[in-house]
C-alpha cells in the first residue's frame, strides 16, 4: 500500500540573487546592510529550528523535507505561518509545474531511500502527507511558485520582539527590495539573520501592523549542513 | 511753538497707522525658507516607518484641512489603513485609521493618491496589495470628516492616481478621474483613465494612451476650471544608456467628462515637439558606488492647469546638452494644441521626480529632486522652483538635502517612491516629500510637509497664514474685494491691472520714465485700507489722499522698477478698515491717471 506517508512538500527556494536575476529578470533585488551592534546568544541552527516558542506543529514536517528539496535543486524555502513556498520564482505556471513534479519526485525518493539526516528528521516528527501545489501569482512579484499550504508553521502575527527574546539579537540586519514588473509599491523586507544566515526572520513593510514576522527564510544547504552536525 | 490738539491727534493717528502697518507688512525676502514640518512624531509613528510615495490634497472648501497619504501601516481585519490629516493648515498632524480592508486577500494599502471634492469630501485612490486585478478602488467620505471611508467599485491595476472636478463653472462638477497603468494590455502596456460621477461607487474605464507601437508609462491627470481634462503619459521607445530611454511625453484632452479623449487628435500632442527626448528609466537613480539609490521609472512627468487662465503646464524630464537629466516645463496657451518649453533646472545636476501645480494667481510651482555625487556620498536634494511669469524664468530653492546612507529605514532601490506630492490651493503651494526626519528620536525617513506662497513679494501674513490672502477680482473699471477672514489681505498686482484696464505708461530703455501714477480708488470709505508694495515687498512711501469719493494712491515708480519698459510688480494690498465686514463683497471703482506731479485734491 502506498502509504504516502510522509511528507512532502515543499518548497523552497532560493537561490542566490544572481540566480534569481537569471531566471526571472523582471525581479530586481537590492540590499543594504544596516550595521548594528549585535550580541547574539550562542544558539545553533538545530536549537533555533526546534524552539517550541517559535514554531507550530507542522514545522518539523516541513523541516524533514529539506533534503528532498535540496535534491530538487532548491536552495531557499520561504516559511509563512500557513504555508511553505519555493524561493525560486518561475516565469510561468508551466515552469512552476515542472519544478513541482521535480520536488515531488525528490520527496518520494528521499522517503524510500532517506539520507541519514532525513532519517533522523523524519524520526522526530509525525509523518503526514504533504502535497506540493502551484501558486500562479505570488503576490509580491506576480511570479509562479511551488508551495504547500494549509500548514501550521509559526504563529500568525508572531512579533520580531518575540524572536529577539528567544534567540537574542540577530547577527545581521539587512533590507531587501522586491519589485514586480509593474510600478506598484515594492515589498521591502527587513531581514534578521541568525546562525550565519541559515535562518532569517523577515519583517515586511507591507503589513497591517509593523513588527510582525512575515516569513522565515531557510537557506537549505546551510541548514542541512548545520543539522547534519547538530541533530542528535 | 505749540501743537494744536487736532495736530496731535493727526500725528498720533499717523504713528499708530505706521505701527499697525509695520506689524502687518513684515518684509521678507523671496528666498525665505519654506516652512518644513515633519508630520510624523514618535507618538504617531512608533514603528519608525519610511512613509514613502506621499501625496497631498487640500480641501477646496477649507484650506486649513489637508490630507496626506504615504506608505505607512497597511490594513487588515479590523485594522484600517491610515491617512494623515491636518486641520490647522499643516502645522500639526494626526494619523487617522480610516481605510477599511476592502477584501480579505488584501494585506496592505499600496499605491495611493488623495483628492477632495468641492464640498470637502475626501476621496482616496488605492491599490489593494494581495488582491488579484482588478484591485484599484476609490474610498469616499460618506460620514463625518476623519471617520472611516467607504470603498467603491474595483478597476484596473497599478499606480492609480486621482483628481476631482471641484470647479463650480464646470459641467462635470464632482466627476472623478483616476489614471492608471494597464500592464496586461495588448500589444503593450497602456495608460488608462477611470471616471466616475458618484465618487467611485461605480466606474468606467477608458484607454487613453497610444500603445500601438510602444508601451506607456507615467500617467497623470489635471482638470481645468471649465471641466476640460488633460492626461499626460509617455511612450517608451527604447533604452539608451546611463539609465535613460527614448520617449515622447504626450497629452490628450477630454471635453466631455472623460468619455472621449480625442480633443487633441487620436494620439495626442507631444509637449516637446516631434523628436523623442531621453528620460529616466532606472532602478538605480543616484550613484550606487556612493550610497543608496532610488528607482525612477514612472518619475518623469506631471501636468497641471492654471485655474484662472486655463493654460496648461506639463513638467517632464529631458536629458539635454548639459549631459544631465533635467526638468523642463512645457506651457500651452492653446488648450494643449501647441506647447513651448523652458528648463527649470540649471544643467548642473541630474534631476527627476517633477510634480507641478499652478496657483490661483498664475504662479507655477515645481517640486523635484536632484543629486550631488561630487563628494564621498550621494546627497539628494528636494527642491522647489517657482515661476511668476508663466514659466519664462524660474527661481529655485532647496527644501532639504539628505544623505540616505545613515538613515536606517531608507532602503536602497526605493528611497521616496515613484512620485511625491504637490498641489496649489488659492495662492499657496502645499507639498509633501519623503525626507530626513526633523526632531525624531531615531533618524529616519518621514513625510515632510511644506508650504510656500505663490506671491512673489513677501507679505508676512501671506507666508505664515497663506489662507488669509486672496487675489482681488478685476472687472472693467473696478475691483471686487472680499475678506473671508477678519485679518485677510486682498492683493491687487498693478501689472495685472495694466494688462486689463489701466493704460500704464512705460519706460523705454534709456528713455524717460513716466512721472507719477495716481490710482483712484472710489468707494473704499472706511471699509478698506490700502498699502502699496514694491517688487521687493517693501512698503512704498506713496501718498494717500482722501477725496470726496474715495482715496487716491499717488507714487512715482522707481526707474529700476520697470521691466522691459513696463512697470514691475508693484502691488496694492488691501485690508479691512474699521467699518469693513467679513465675507461681504465690495466693489471699488478704479482708474489710473499719469501725471507729471503727485496728486493734489
Amino acid at each position: 500500500m502506498l502509504i504516502r506517508i510522509l511528507l512532502i512538500s515543499i518548497v523552497t527556494i532560493c537561490f542566490s540573487a544572481a540566480n534569481a536575476q537569471t531566471r526571472h529578470p523582471g525581479i530586481k533585488r537590492t540590499s543594504h546592510t544596516t550595521p548594528k551592534p549585535v550580541q547574539p546568544r550562542r544558539m545553533n541552527t538545530f536549537q533555533i529550528l526546534t524552539n517550541p516558542n517559535l514554531w507550530r506543529q507542522d514545522f518539523p514536517v516541513v523541516l524533514a523535507q529539506l533534503p528532498a528539496l535540496q535534491t530538487a535543486g532548491e536552495s531557499k524555502l520561504l516559511v509563512f505561518p500557513d504555508k511553505a513556498v519555493s524561493g525560486t520564482p518561475a516565469r510561468s505556471a508551466d515552469e512552476a509545474q515542472n519544478q513541482r513534479r521535480k520536488i515531488e519526485n525528490a520527496m518520494e525518493q528521499v522517503r524510500t531511500n532517506p539520507t541519514p539526516l532525513a532519517r533522523k528528521l523524519m524520526a522526530r516528527t509525525t509523518q503526514r502527507s504533504l502535497k506540493p501545489d502551484i501558486i500562479t501569482k505570488f503576490p509580491e512579484d506576480d511570479s509562479a511558485r511551488v508551495a504547500i499550504d494549509s500548514l501550521q508553521l509559526f504563529p500568525a502575527g508572531m512579533r520580531v520582539e518575540n524572536v529577539r527574546r528567544q534567540l537574542g539579537a540577530p547577527e545581521k540586519t539587512t533590507r531587501v527590495v522586491i519589485e514586480s514588473e509593474g510600478e506598484r509599491r515594492p515589498l521591502i523586507l527587513t531581514l534578521y539573520s541568525y546562525a550565519g544566515g541559515a535562518v532569517v526572520f523577515a519583517e515586511a513593510d507591507i503589513a497591517p501592523r509593523p513588527g510582525a514576522v512575515d516569513r522565515v527564510i531557510l537557506d537549505i544547504p546551510a541548514v542541512i549542513a548545520a543539522l547534519e552536525k547538530e541533530v542528535p | 511753538m505749540s501743537i494744536s490738539s487736532s495736530s496731535t491727534s493727526v500725528l498720533l493717528k499717523a504713528l499708530v497707522m505706521a505701527i499697525v502697518w509695520a506689524s502687518i507688512l513684515v518684509l521678507s525676502s523671496p528666498t525665505l525658507k519654506a516652512q518644513l514640518v515633519d508630520i510624523a512624531t514618535n507618538a504617531t509613528d512608533p514603528s519608525n516607518l519610511a512613509d514613502t510615495e506621499p501625496s497631498i490634497a487640500v480641501n477646496p472648501a477649507n484650506h486649513l484641512e489637508i490630507v496626506i497619504v504615504s506608505f505607512s501601516e497597511g490594513w487588515g481585519p479590523g485594522n484600517p489603513g491610515p491617512i494623515w490629516r491636518s486641520t490647522d493648515g499643516g502645522t500639526t498632524w494626526t494619523k487617522l485609521f480610516v481605510l477599511p480592508q476592502p477584501n480579505p486577500s488584501s494585506f496592505s494599502t499600496c499605491d495611493q493618491k488623495v483628492a477632495f471634492d468641492a464640498s470637502g469630501n475626501l476621496h482616496v485612490a488605492q491599490l489593494g496589495c494581495g488582491m488579484s486585478p482588478p484591485r484599484c478602488m476609490i474610498f469616499r467620505q460618506t460620514g463625518a470628516p476623519g471617520t472611516a471611508l467607504t470603498f467603491g467599485a474595483l478597476y484596473g491595476d497599478d499606480q492609480p492616481h486621482l483628481d476631482m472636478d471641484h470647479f463650480a463653472m464646470s459641467a462635470f462638477l464632482g466627476r472623478l478621474y483616476s489614471p492608471w497603468m494597464d500592464f496586461s494590455a495588448s500589444p503593450n502596456p497602456r495608460s488608462m483613465t477611470t471616471r466616475s460621477a458618484n465618487g467611485g461607487s461605480s466606474v468606467t474605464n477608458v484607454g487613453v494612451g497610444d500603445n500601438g507601437s510602444f508601451p506607456n508609462r507615467t500617467t497623470r491627470v489635471a482638470i481645468a476650471s471649465d471641466g476640460k481634462v488633460y492626461v499626460i503619459f509617455k511612450t517608451r521607445e527604447g533604452s539608451t544608456s546611463g539609465g535613460f530611454e527614448n520617449a515622447h511625453f504626450r497629452v490628450r484632452r477630454s471635453d466631455d467628462g472623460g468619455v472621449n479623449w480625442n480633443a487633441l487628435g487620436a494620439t495626442g500632442v507631444s509637449v516637446h515637439g516631434s523628436g523623442a527626448v531621453e528620460t529616466w528609466f532606472t532602478s538605480s537613480w543616484g550613484n550606487a558606488a556612493k550610497g543608496k539609490v532610488a528607482r525612477a521609472r514612472s518619475s518623469d512627468a506631471w501636468i497641471a492647469v492654471d485655474p484662472g487662465s486655463g493654460e496648461v503646464y506639463a513638467a517632464y524630464v529631458k536629458k539635454d546638452d548639459s549631459g544631465f537629466g533635467q526638468i523642463y516645463v512645457a506651457r500651452s496657451k492653446s488648450l494643449g494644441a501647441s506647447w513651448s518649453s523652458t528648463r527649470v533646472t540649471d544643467g548642473t545636476h541630474h534631476s527627476a521626480f517633477p510634480e507641478i501645480a499652478v496657483a490661483q494667481n498664475g504662479t507655477v510651482g515645481v517640486l523635484y529632486v536632484d543629486f550631488d555625487d561630487s563628494g564621498a556620498s550621494t546627497i539628494f536634494r528636494h527642491r522647489f522652483a517657482r515661476s511668476f511669469n508663466g514659466g519664462t524664468t524660474w527661481s529655485n530653492a532647496n527644501l532639504q538635502s539628505m544623505d540616505p546612507g545613515p538613515i536606517g529605514n531608507a532602503t536602497s532601490g526605493f528611497l521616496w517612491g515613484d512620485y511625491e506630492g504637490l498641489t496649489a490651493a488659492g495662492n499657496t503651494f502645499y507639498g509633501v516629500f519623503t525626507g530626513q526626519s526633523i526632531g525624531r528620536t531615531t533618524l529616519q525617513l518621514d513625510p515632510i510637509f511644506f508650504r510656500r506662497t505663490a506671491w512673489q513679494i513677501g507679505i508676512n501674513p501671506c507666508i505664515t497664514k497663506p489662507w488669509l490672502c486672496t487675489l482681488a477680482v478685476m472687472k472693467p473699471n473696478l475691483i471686487k474685494l472680499e475678506c473671508p477672514f477678519p485679518d485677510c489681505r486682498v492683493i491687487d498686482p498693478i501689472p495685472r491691472n495694466c494688462l486689463v484696464k489701466f493704460d500704464c505708461p512705460g519706460c523705454a530703455p534709456n528713455g524717460l520714465c513716466p512721472p507719477f501714477y495716481n490710482i483712484f480708488l472710489d468707494g473704499m470709505e472706511d471699509n478698506w485700507r490700502v498699502q502699496l508694495l514694491d517688487p521687493a515687498g517693501k512698503v512704498v512711501n506713496a501718498r494717500q489722499v482722501k477725496t470726496a469719493t474715495g482715496t487716491v494712491v499717488s507714487f512715482r515708480p522707481a526707474a529700476n522698477h520697470f521691466r522691459d519698459g513696463k512697470i514691475d510688480d508693484y502691488h496694492l494690498v488691501f485690508s479691512l478698515g474699521p467699518k469693513g465686514k467679513v465675507k461681504t463683497p465690495y466693489e471699488i471703482k478704479t482708474r489710473l491717471e499719469a501725471s507729471n506731479k503727485p496728486f493734489r485734491p
